[in-house]
């Protein structure tokens, strides 16, 4: 993250880039996709794709503006700034505060990814797995994988397969929903 | 005038077994949600959206809405316990809140907030339930042109009062949110757009999908990087029934902030998380000089004043959507998702051939309030801390493993299980980036309303779009929404002119 971080197009963070070039790219593409459709079907997404090509185009290069357009960008008119007014100032520092103190009592050890990444890749091994080998099987080994890279105790492990294998189990039993088998089984004729 | 026969029709259809459990149900999973720092009453909902599929329209809306208010309350637990809000609702309770539990007595701070919460939200239920003939004969004067402004104003509304440092950025993802619906089959004319010949993409992305995704999905990625909880050890100690008592000696804050709720729930954008703050600012402003200064150290009024406009929020946030369909905020724009996916149309069809509907879903949320007293008071002070503890190491595997498999309950589509994902990282660049969630989901949810009301407004108007400003409805619409827009604006501007003629002075 920190490595990826240090690189900064368009001088924005390297998320805030892939964020806003996905609103862009979409927008683009739907814009001139819209052209291949008559009359309103292809209008409407038309002035929703201009509309969000010009924000997006706004906020990618705002850091190379003039100083009065890059403040009309970055300006909010937030009813909650009022609440700042009323107290919240003080609420966002006891909460600041808060999480302060609890961080402290952190004793993490060090682990090759940090938890978000590892949630996000174990998100999408679960999702591919489930593809393969279908959700019933697939939903208590992301329960296992999550307890093991973790280092959960063995009845917390127990407990977790227990659930991640009950919910997907109920939705099969009650709405008969297709999740015991995936693609590797139609490919090998056992589905 | 209210129709006492069709409420009492709604009181008899809720008080059976087959509605009764579903109140009760989803009030205990709303204050089990709203107490876990982390969950609170959106991620809830969305993961019990797709679990309503084989209920009523009734039983699942009458679910989803106890879930909004049982949360409302909920997330009070942890502020005052613990000093960790479980959700915007509640972080000003904790200003008063958790200093009464360190000076030993959380169960008087606990039934403050239980009296406050149902009664707060009781009245102001009430209220709501008053106001739907009004609100009917409303309702019927909006027709296509008015509902398109009306959706368009409620996704810029979102996007500029609710967006976190940039107007730009808010409405441009309340437009992105609009923009991405537009995959698949129209549902204004008979065509079928940019699926690239995908039989999968026909019926265009699911919006519970994108619901559940943003909010589920893309929640506990960022839940992943929050500390884990302590263990810290709360004293236990305080009378449940001073609690109660002192409820009922500020009954004028309880009912005012109720009140200040309901209205500020009413505007899109704003919600729960603003109307605390502005609650416990007029309790403040009100209180004599000498006892201003005990505020934030543990007056029982702030708590009042708190949670009483929290669950006043709820009636309030209740009447665009079903009014008109249109959702102030994320909470619900689930609901709304739910109406939907139960074939429920939001406007007049609710208040009149379906008023019983309506009037069964603020009757729960009556019922609610009641069960909310009951619980807040007798079991709440002595199990509260435990509910605040659940673990975010049980949480993401277990909310995960339901979003996804509820997802894929919906239509049994491969794309709906790609959707949560790109929409739950989407959702977790938005926050890191301070990009409003809430703006892109509220415009995935009201694309819909949009194409359909802009295509028959057009095709009244032989495509002038002189329709949308030649009646006194609509420049109303137009002239309410531009000052809500710029009245913050407008109020900043104001404040900062007569500070620096004062300073002149």
């Amino acid at each position: 993250m920190s490595v990826i971080s240090q690189s900064r197009p368009l001088g924005l963070d390297i998320g805030e880039f892939v964020l806003l070039g996905t609103f862009w790219s979409f927008s683009a593409g739907i814009f001139i996709w819209s052209f291949s459709y008559p009359g309103f079907t292809g209008m409407f997404p038309r002035i929703f794709a201009v509309a969000v090509l010009i924000g997006s185009t706004l906020l990618l290069v705002r850091n190379h503006l003039p100083e009065f357009a890059q403040k009309l960008i970055t300006t909010s008119s937030n009813i909650q700034d009022l609440s700042e007014e009323v107290g919240e100032g003080e609420v966002a520092e006891s909460l600041e505060k808060a999480e302060e103190e609890t961080e402290f009592k952190l004793d993490e050890p060090d682990r090759p990814l940090s938890d978000t990444e590892f949630v996000s890749a174990a998100v999408v091994g679960y999702f591919t797995l489930s593809y393969l080998v279908g959700m019933l099987w697939a939903s208590p080994v992301f329960g296992l994988a999550y307890a093991i890279w973790y280092g959960k105790s063995w009845q917390y492990t127990v407990i977790i397969l227990i659930v991640t294998f009950a919910i997907p189990y109920a939705f099969y039993d009650v709405l008969n929903l297709q999740i015991v088998d995936g693609y590797l089984h139609e490919q090998l004729g056992l589905a | 005038m209210i129709e006492p026969g069709a409420v009492l029709e709604a009181l008899a259809a809720i008080m059976t077994p087959e509605i009764l459990p579903w109140i009760i149900l989803g009030m205990a999973i709303g204050i089990m949600v709203g107490a876990v720092p982390g969950i609170g009453s959106v991620l809830g909902m969305s993961i019990v959206l797709p679990l309503t599929i084989p209920l009523s329209g009734l039983q699942a809306n009458i679910l989803l809405v106890s879930i909004f208010s049982g949360a409302m309350y909920g997330s009070s637990i942890s502020a005052i316990l613990l000093r960790v809000p479980g959700t915007a609702a509640a972080a000003a309770t904790l200003l008063d809140g958790h200093p009464l539990t360190e000076k030993g007595l959380p169960k008087y701070a606990l039934a403050i907030s239980a009296t406050s919460s149902a009664l707060g939200g009781g009245i102001t239920i009430l209220a709501l339930l008053l106001l739907i003939p009004v609100l009917g004969s409303i309702v019927v004067l909006f027709g296509a042109p008015q509902i398109f402004l009306i959706a368009m104003f409620g996704i810029l509304m979102i996007g500029v009062i609710a967006s976190q440092g940039s107007f730009v950025k808010g409405v441009t993802a309340g437009l992105f949110g609009v923009l991405i619906m537009t995959i698949g089959i129209s549902p204004a004319s008979p065509g079928v757009r940019f699926t690239g010949g995908s039989l999968l993409l026909f019926d265009g992305l699911d919006y519970v999908a994108i619901l559940i995704g943003m909010f589920a999905i893309g929640e506990m990625i960022r839940l992943a990087a929050k500390p884990r909880g302590d263990n810290t050890t709360i004293v236990d100690g305080g009378s449940i029934v001073s609690g109660i008592g002192t409820t009922a000696r500020n009954y004028v804050t309880m009912i005012k902030s109720g009140f200040i709720g309901m209205i500020i729930g009413a505007i899109p954008g704003a919600g729960s998380s603003a109307s605390n703050f502005f609650a416990y600012a007029e309790a403040v402003r009100t209180a004599p000089l000498e006892e201003q200064e005990s505020y934030g150290k543990g007056n029982p009024r702030g708590v009042v004043a708190a949670e009483a406009s929290n669950n006043g929020t709820v009636a309030g946030s209740l009447m665009p959507v079903i009014a008109f369909g249109i959702p102030g905020s994320a909470a619900t724009a689930v609901l709304l998702g739910g109406f939907l996916l139960h074939g429920i149309t939001p406007g007049p069809e609710l208040f009149d051939e379906n008023l019983s509907f309506t009037y069964s879903l603020i009757l729960a949320l009556l019922i609610g309030n009641i069960f909310i007293l009951i619980v807040g008071l007798s079991i709440v002070p002595y199990v509260g801390a435990a509910i605040t503890r659940l673990d975010k190491d049980f949480i993401i595997p277990v909310v995960v493993v339901l979003a996804t498999v509820g997802a894929f309950a919906l239509r049994a589509n491969w794309v709906d299980i790609v959707t949560l994902l790109i929409f739950g990282l989407i959702a977790y660049l938005m926050y890191q980036y301070d990009y409003s969630i809430i703006a892109m989901v509220i415009g995935a949810v009201l694309a819909n309303i949009l194409e359909t009301n802009l295509q028959r407004s057009l095709a009244l108007s032989d495509g002038s779009l002189l329709i949308f400003i030649d009646d006194p409805v609509s420049v109303t619409i137009i002239v309410i929404m531009t000052l809500l827009m710029i009245s913050p604006k407008l109020t900043a501007w104001y404040n900062s002119r007569t500070a620096s003629s004062n300073e002149l002075e």
